[in-house]
């Protein structure tokens, strides 16, 4: 009893060590090389053919099928690439996953712990950030190896032990029951390299045979589809056709290899290499057969996804939609953030800044304004959390920088609509005083308007499309507002003498009413210098 | 905790990263010129004359982005002053360019000879000075920079020399010849550089007195 807890205890402490290491690694690689992913899969996705082969070369690299298809639903989503391709891309995902277990099944545990002194070393010792990235690397790759190491070490005194081999070989025995054990286990792993290396240990360490672990594959690799089908439960469309297709795709493959299984059993010996090396070969070879399988039907495929999942109706009313799972990559939580922003902006460009001269000649409602402020109260707090939630994680200073940008644009576009709001409240005294503005007064007013109009379009403009030029531009045209503002007020004060009026209440109502538009333009301006980087 | 990248400081780094490479450039058309003393051939000349278009367009470029701030950002005083303060030394530096371009214009193959002695010992001087001044500007070192300015003087007192030397000839009757006109014309615009070395070490002076007020 006493061995066998202490077993367990080994296999748990190797395997929460594996998980580590793995997420280490993956989170590295994505710092160091997702957006470069990200512009890779976008430039060479244009045939099925080569949004295979990116799908593997992509996933190889990040070390996460996971971080593959966040990338893939960003650039179906912005109309980068199509279903049909994306879905390629998720076939070839499929396979890089599988080199992963290959260089898994390599018997290199015992230089793990060379891994993780050079990796501690450079973490430690020396302080130049990119040596520092690569000591994160080196420390999780030794990570990866010396929980490989544990579980499979734990495991082995297990082989005598006649209870537990008894338990597992009943399980084993029902080869349905097993893959389902290990479909459960790899959905709350989030790793099928994670289950497949247990398989392997099994094997290795004499506890199961080889012909045993086959429906442990299957079910592993059926099992990574479940919590991308999960986090897609919050994500757009894109998302979640693609979490469908990738269970579709490994549930077929599933299906079809338990009605071979006889056959696959009584063929596994013929497959290159060890015992340890035929089982990464039999995952590798059981994607490559599903992908092979899949691969001419993808535009058929595609097709029918796109019936079964129709293109949503753009919705009446703005609503945030940023997913939590994308917060595991910066750069795409990023993406989607302003993309949100983007939308909020312009929903505030038409609902909020365009109307403004019709409330003026009040043919509409001050109501109808305060609605979109509380729109974009609740979007700017939802907004917000989100980024400060992805501020949390280990961003790099480039992600870094552009969260920053983020955050002070959302509030320049909150502050738009609390001093429209304002506006309203100043404006209202209006029609409560009886006053009535002159028509040069009135003509400064539409101008004005004009400016602001301008000066939001151009920053939404720079803000959407990162253009630095226009932004600059944009700055550089705040003299000609101040000088505006010098000229307003003066020809406001001239028409009151010349028309001998001597009301103080339009006077100070009308300042107000510029000073607040002035504000709405400040804030229109800051978005422009935000764009530009004077943060 | 979050970074930010700010355009200001960028720019104003990248003002005074290029201020300091285009006294690298000075200082290698100093070795240039030195180099042609010794083998004087056309393409040499021709290194020169291009080092010196670098510091022109170098000069163009940090005046653009003087301009581009001050139009994007309200400053403080300091960095006004600072601004304006690398305005100056970059037309300081693009004066020194003129003036090396003036004397290799000037000086024909056959004056190098002739010339070589007094070049090289201005030369030993004023790229002392350049050193100085890289220094200077790199470290916000003061009193590296009061020693430019203290070394002006020996520059000043070499010019003086070729002058006294020029008037010795004729004091003596001797045969004053065009080359001997060229070095006294040479000498003073040697002595001209040393000047405009001491400008910028004053300029670039003031401006860390005013930052530490």
């Amino acid at each position: 009893m006493e061995l066998l807890l202490q077993s367990m205890l080994g296999f748990l402490g190797g395997l929460g060590i594996f998980l580590y290491g793995t997420h280490l690694l993956s989170n590295g690689l994505q710092k160091l090389a997702a957006s470069k992913m990200r512009a890779y899969l976008t430039k060479l996705t244009n045939t099925r053919w080569k949004g295979v082969f990116s799908g593997i070369v992509v996933t190889f690299f990040l070390q996460s099928s996971t971080v593959t298809s966040i990338l893939i639903v960003g650039l179906v989503g912005s109309s980068a690439i199509t279903l049909s391709q994306a879905f390629g891309v998720v076939l070839g995902s499929a396979i890089g996953t599988t080199l992963t277990v290959q260089i898994l099944a390599f018997n290199i545990s015992v230089y793990s712990s060379i891994f993780i002194f050079l990796g501690a070393i450079f973490i430690i010792f020396v302080k130049r950030n990119n040596w520092n990235v690569v000591g994160l690397l080196l420390l999780s790759v030794g990570f990866v190896f010396f929980g490989i190491h544990m579980i499979s070490s734990s495991l082995e005194p297990l082989s005598e032990n006649q209870h537990f081999l008894r338990s597992l070989l009943s399980i084993s025995q029902n080869p349905l029951l097993f893959a389902f054990v290990a479909l459960a286990l790899t959905a709350l792993f989030h790793s099928s390299a994670a289950m497949i290396v247990i398989g392997i240990a099994f094997v290795s360490s004499g506890v199961l045979s080889i012909h045993a672990v086959i429906p442990l594959v299957i079910g592993a690799n059926v099992g990574s589809t479940i919590p991308v089908i999960v986090t897609s439960l919050t994500t757009n469309l894109e998302g979640k056709k693609l979490a469908f297709f990738n269970f579709l795709f490994k549930f077929s493959g599933a299906v079809l290899a338990f009605l071979l299984l006889p056959f696959i059993t009584n063929h596994i010996d013929f497959l290159p290499g060890n015992a340890q090396r035929q089982i990464a070969n039999f995952h590798t070879l059981f994607n490559v057969v599903i992908a092979t399988l899949f691969f001419p039907l993808l535009p058929l495929v595609a097709k029918v996804f796109e019936k079964m999942f129709p293109k949503q109706t753009e919705e009446a009313v703005f609503t945030v939609r940023l997913s939590e799972g994308l917060l595991e990559v910066p750069d795409e939580a990023l993406n989607n953030s302003k993309a949100e922003i983007s939308k909020l902006a312009k929903m505030v460009y038409h609902d909020m800044i365009q109307r403004l001269l019709s409330y003026l000649e009040g043919n509409i409602q001050a109501s109808s304004l305060r609605q979109v402020e509380e729109r974009i109260d609740q979007s700017y707090i939802q907004i917000q959390k989100y980024l400060l939630k992805l501020g949390q994680r280990d961003l790099s200073g480039e992600q870094s920088n552009r969260e920053v940008k983020l955050l002070n644009i959302l509030n320049d576009i909150e502050h738009i609509g609390d001093t429209v709001v304002r506006f309203i409240g100043v404006a209202e005294k209006v029609s409560q005083k009886n006053l009535l503005f002159n028509e040069e007064d009135l003509a400064a007013l539409h101008k004005m308007l004009g400016h602001i109009e301008q000066t939001y379009k151009n920053s939404l403009q720079a803000f959407h499309k990162n253009d630095l030029a226009l932004a600059k531009e944009n700055i550089q045209y705040q003299s000609t507002i101040d000088q505006f503002e010098k000229d307003i007020k003066f020809e406001h004060y001239n028409s009151l003498i010349n028309q001998k009026e001597n009301n103080p209440d339009i006077s100070a109502v009308y300042l107000d009413i510029v000073n607040q538009l002035l504000q709405i333009n400040h804030h229109a301006m800051n978005i422009s210098r935000t764009v530009l980087g004077l943060i | 905790m979050l970074t930010r990248h700010n355009y200001y400081e960028q720019k104003r780094s990248k003002i005074k990263r290029l201020v300091l490479e285009v006294l690298n450039d000075l200082s290698q058309m100093t070795e240039l010129y030195t180099a042609y003393l010794n083998h004087p051939t056309d393409e040499r000349r021709g290194w020169i004359l291009k080092t010196e278009s670098d510091v022109n367009k170098h000069e163009a470029r940090i005046e653009k982005d003087i301009l581009e701030i001050i139009s994007l950002q309200q400053l403080d005083v300091k960095e006004l002053r600072w601004l304006l303060g690398m305005n100056r030394i970059i037309r300081e530096l693009e004066r020194i360019g003129d003036q090396l371009t003036n004397i290799v214009t000037l000086s024909d193959v056959a004056d190098t000879q002739a010339l070589k002695p007094m070049i090289q010992t201005f030369f030993h001087f004023e790229s002392e000075m350049i050193e100085w001044v890289k220094k200077g500007i790199t470290n916000e070192d003061k009193q590296i920079l009061e020693d430019v300015m203290e070394q002006d003087h020996y520059v000043n007192q070499l010019n003086k020399g070729t002058y006294n030397n020029l008037v010795h000839l004729i004091n003596e009757k001797e045969n004053i010849t065009e080359s001997n006109l060229k070095t006294i014309i040479i000498s003073r615009f040697l002595e001209r550089i040393g000047d405009h070395l001491v400008n910028i070490a004053r300029v670039y002076l003031e401006v860390c007195e005013e930052m530490e007020d």
